[in-house]
């Protein structure tokens, strides 16, 4: 899962860019847009694309059925149009005309929406993973570029502390 | 009544809702594998309930069941309400379950219900009621995501399976191999 | 225009048949990728769930997959009532060019000839008594085309309805085409007409005002006992719709601001007021406002959860395959809500299931709470029922529920809340007064049963044992069968103080369960209902769980035999219910 809290970038709404040649600078700015335009700030998300990218096909495949289900709907209404039945029986009628406009309208625009919801989670997804692939190249570009013979700064020192010494007392507290 | 008191954590399970379901669907298959004359399934269905402790409603844990149903005419018979029922029986007694229920009551016709419980928590209900059906118990386990959605088994019609139906659309994962 | 003769005559209504069919599995698909939709957010992990997608992008995707859902499910919901509509239509087409036919076969052609057009000529040359022959003919051919036209213009508002194929000025005039009749409905409403009048007169209107007063007054049937439970259904479910659609949109983010003003304003020390009496600090008027301003949204937003998870709740069938109908909401006080499992005009059993104290709109649809009970019945009643049979199996909470039970509730950490001393659920009047709405809910269901009434169980837990021992009570009581449910009490000494028959009355209470002491104690709210002196059928349960509470709750837990029981007398085989031995 990608983390883009802690592998993308420590401050909120912004996509690090250390200084990459243009073209790099260019493709963190169409991730940072991506981003963007999904609505959130890099900093508060995390996104796992596999599955997210699951989720997608989901829609893609409810989609589908629903799809084939109406066209069903549609091709056998079809067999009413220019009835004697259709033309006699203001009933009928009617139900020739709802599976036209649910065929047209309705069942339409909830594919639309699916699938724009679809897209739209597939470019987060993606876009987040790409994010993700850049940094990682600009930590292996970068990163050891500081470091040419590779990081040989001593670990930090910090023994871990006494706990009598952070141990409240007389009433104090202790901040963790 | 008692909302007071400490609330427990379920025992520890080997397994979380994630992968319940093909777990109980395995426990459905290792029952009614090599039954003879298995005349099929009519319905499948699965029931989400509370896993309460303490009184209250444990948010991080559910409780899944299984059913597989016969037919109304398969119910009737001898050899689904009388000859399964015995032989799931012994068999789980030699499998080592624990069989911790086993009644008959009630006339025309006689009811049977025999319940066992796997070592790893799953229950087993056999009920031999009008219709005769085989239940699924997970018990509690804790929540977790679960995409897995099991094709049904015993040759369960696709409009009945209401469990595929109504938690996956009848999006099936690999077929597992039927039982006969 | 009528529908002719030559219309019906000629008519081939097999391909409309087909389409009532396409329409139902129309219905099917939509109903299965909503609920496949919803699972791809509707848990922490599931493919857009938080712990995949955080952040938000992520709430917004999971907000739009609602919304997308809901649309959907409407669309089923809309796709079922067209094919049922069709359906109807299609058999009552049928049944007319059945008659026709008869009467067409029937004819003798010595005394009239029949046209092409369907007239009627009266052969006079063999005597003029066959004028009055062919005029009681042709009659009869008039009262068959009549009963053809309104089928037909049932259908067709039933499609511009469901469908939404009506334009606005078709739905308006649909709307108002009924006006007068939805003053009816008021005046009888008025008048205090009983469920069954209700019916009767809702029975005499056409499809079209009927589905009028729907489009245009859905407030006005929603909680009405005595109209059909589809339609019922049907109309509060637009009506929870629109009451949705009412909250503001920024009502999250209103709140936050809010909180974070108070905050600040604590924090820059503005918060209280000292110029008051003795320099006691006082809230400032500002920060008063502002409190009580966040109070207020803070309720409204309680309600919206509530509604929402209702609408949640219901959507897409049980895990039996029954449809929920929605017969009722509201957000009054702790708010409520009736949802059926499986359609009670139909069934051959009913069960209603009253849910205790503690009981409200907010915990509703939980597993735990009414309806997740009542889920777990209906599943119960399908495994033990009898094949052919439906058991619809209703959650049932138009009461004031108690919220507390206990005098320690009152004990908030560090101090007491003297109002709570005296525990709501000690007190039979909220039973009292909800025993008379479940009766009349009853009464209701009698009359909109399309056979004349099912078996009616009620069946209460806890303080809703109060409640349906209340009802039966009531010599008009339409229940058939009473089951108390770890009941405190049937407010009753014995059961022969029931109006429903002893051998009817059912009671169970586990060992070690924690209202077992005040239910022993007969003092509050009547006779322990399995006591020995009783007189009730003590049937058996499970003790589930390690402590009183727990066992208490536990009566729906997988091992409980209670389930079996309870299921047993639902579906009306009391022989085979495990009695306790005395």
């Amino acid at each position: 899962m990608l983390r883009a809290q802690t592998q993308a970038s420590h401050s909120k709404g912004t996509i690090p860019c250390p200084d990459p040649p243009l073209a790099m600078a260019a493709v963190c700015d169409l991730s940072a847009d991506l981003l963007a335009a999904q609505g959130f700030t890099v900093g508060d998300f995390s996104i796992s694309a596999d599955q997210v990218r699951a989720g997608v096909e989901l829609l893609f495949s409810a989609s589908e059925a629903i799809y084939n289900a109406m066209n069903s709907l549609a091709s056998d209404t079809g067999g009413l149009e220019g009835s004697a039945e259709a033309a006699a029986f203001a009933g009928i009628a009617e139900c020739i005309q709802a599976s036209q406009i649910w065929e047209s309208e309705y069942i339409a625009l909830h594919r639309l929406d699916i699938e724009d919801a679809a897209m739209s989670a597939a470019v987060s997804a993606e876009s987040s993973e790409e994010v993700d692939t850049y940094v990682s190249s600009m930590f292996d570009q970068y990163a050891d570029s500081y470091f040419p013979d590779g990081r040989n700064a001593p670990a930090p020192e910090r023994p871990a502390p006494n706990p009598s010494v952070v141990m409240p007392r007389d009433g104090e507290s202790v901040a963790m | 009544m008692d909302n007071g008191g400490e609330v427990e954590t379920p025992p520890e399970r080997e397994f979380d809702q994630s992968t319940a379901w093909s777990r109980m669907e395995e426990a459905v298959a290792e029952a009614i594998d090599g039954v003879p004359d298995f005349p099929g399934f009519e319905e499948r269905r699965l029931l989400e309930l509370a896993c309460t402790h303490n009184g209250a409603v444990d948010e991080e844990y559910t409780k899944l069941e299984l059913t597989y149903v016969f037919s109304a005419e398969d119910s009737e018979t001898n050899l689904v309400r009388e000859e399964y029922v015995e032989l799931l029986r012994s068999r789980w007694v030699e499998a080592g379950y624990d069989v911790h229920r086993d009644e008959s009551y009630g006339k025309d016709p006689i009811f049977h219900e025999v319940e066992a419980t796997r070592p790893d928590g799953i229950n087993y209900w056999l009920v031999a009621a009008n219709y005769v059906s085989l239940k699924v118990q997970s018990g509690c386990v804790k929540k977790a995501s679960s995409d897995e959605c099991p094709p049904p088994l015993g040759n369960v019609p696709p409009d009945n399976d209401l469990a595929g139906r109504q938690n996956c659309a009848r999006n099936y994962d690999e077929p597992a191999e039927e039982t006969k | 225009m009528g529908i002719t003769y030559e219309d019906l005559s000629g008519a081939d209504f097999a391909r409309l048949e087909t389409v009532g069919e396409s329409w139902m599995k129309l219905y099917q698909v939509l109903e299965e990728q909503a609920a496949e939709l919803i699972g791809i957010k509707d848990k922490d992990d599931a493919a857009f769930g938080i712990d995949n997608w955080d952040g938000q992008s992520g709430e917004a995707a999971r907000e739009r997959l609602r919304d997308i859902v809901f649309g959907i499910d409407e669309r089923s919901a809309a796709a079922r009532r067209v094919s049922v509509a069709i359906t109807v239509a299609v058999e009552e087409f049928i049944a007319a060019q059945a008659e026709l036919n008869d009467i067409i076969g029937g004819i003798d052609p010595a005394r009239a000839t029949l046209t092409a057009t369907g007239s009627l000529i009266p052969n006079t040359a063999t005597g003029t008594e066959n004028i009055y022959y062919a005029e009681g003919l042709s009659s009869r051919i008039a009262a068959v085309l009549e009963q053809a036209t309104q089928a037909d213009d049932d259908l067709k508002a039933a499609i511009g309805t469901w469908a939404e194929t009506f334009s606005e000025s078709e739905r308006l005039a649909m709307i108002s085409q009924a006006s007068d009749e939805a003053e009816e409905l008021q005046e009888l409403l008025d008048s205090g007409a009983t469920p069954e009048q209700i019916n009767d007169w809702w029975n005499g209107l056409s499809e079209s005002e009927r589905l009028g007063i729907l489009e245009g007054n859905p407030a006005l049937i929603a909680s009405v006992d005595g109209i059909p439970t589809d339609t019922r259904d049907a109309a509060n479910r637009s009506l929870l719709e629109t009451q949705l659609n009412r909250y503001s949109p920024t009502l999250d983010s209103d709140i936050a601001d809010l909180e974070a003003q108070l905050a600040e304003m604590e924090a820059n020390g503005e918060r209280y007021d000292y110029s008051g009496n003795l320099s006691v600090p006082m809230n400032s008027p500002e920060y008063a406002a502002l409190s009580a301003q966040l109070e207020e949204l803070k309720a409204e937003r309680d309600d919206r959860d509530a509604l929402t998870n209702l609408q949640d709740a219901i959507a897409g069938p049980a895990s039996t395959g029954q449809e929920h109908y929605l017969l009722h909401f509201d957000t009054e006080d702790d708010g409520g809500a009736i949802v059926s499992i499986g359609n009670p005009d139909t069934a051959t059993n009913t069960g209603i299931f009253v849910p205790g104290t503690y009981s409200a709109l907010d915990n509703f649809g939980d597993l735990g709470g009414a309806l997740g009970r009542a889920d777990a019945m209906a599943d119960d009643a399908k495994t033990f029922g009898v094949p052919g049979e439906e058991t619809a199996m209703i959650a049932w909470l138009d009461y004031d529920s108690p919220q507390s039970a206990s005098p320690l509730e009152a004990f908030e950490g560090d101090s007491w809340d003297l109002s709570k001393l005296a525990p709501e659920a000690g007190d039979g009047k909220a039973a009292e007064d909800g025993a008379q709405t479940l009766n009349q809910f009853i009464n209701g269901l009698d009359a909109t049963h399309r056979d004349g009434g099912a078996n009616t169980t009620i069946a209460g837990h806890s303080y809703g044992g109060l409640l349906v021992g209340e009802a039966a009570q009531d010599p008009n009581t339409g229940a058939d069968q009473l089951i108390g449910i770890a009941a405190p009490g049937f407010g009753v000494d014995r059961a022969d103080e029931l109006a429903i028959d002893e051998e009817n009355v059912w009671a169970t209470m586990a060992e070690g369960d924690a209202i077992a002491f005040p239910a022993g104690e007969s003092v509050i709210h009547g006779n322990d209902p399995t006591g020995e002196n009783f007189g009730s059928n003590v049937f058996t349960s499970t003790p589930s769980g390690a402590s009183g509470g727990e066992i208490h709750g536990g009566y729906w837990d997988d091992e409980n035999a209670a389930r079996k029981n309870m299921a047993l007398i639902i579906t009306g085989q009391p022989s085979k219910v495990d009695q306790a031995s005395e």
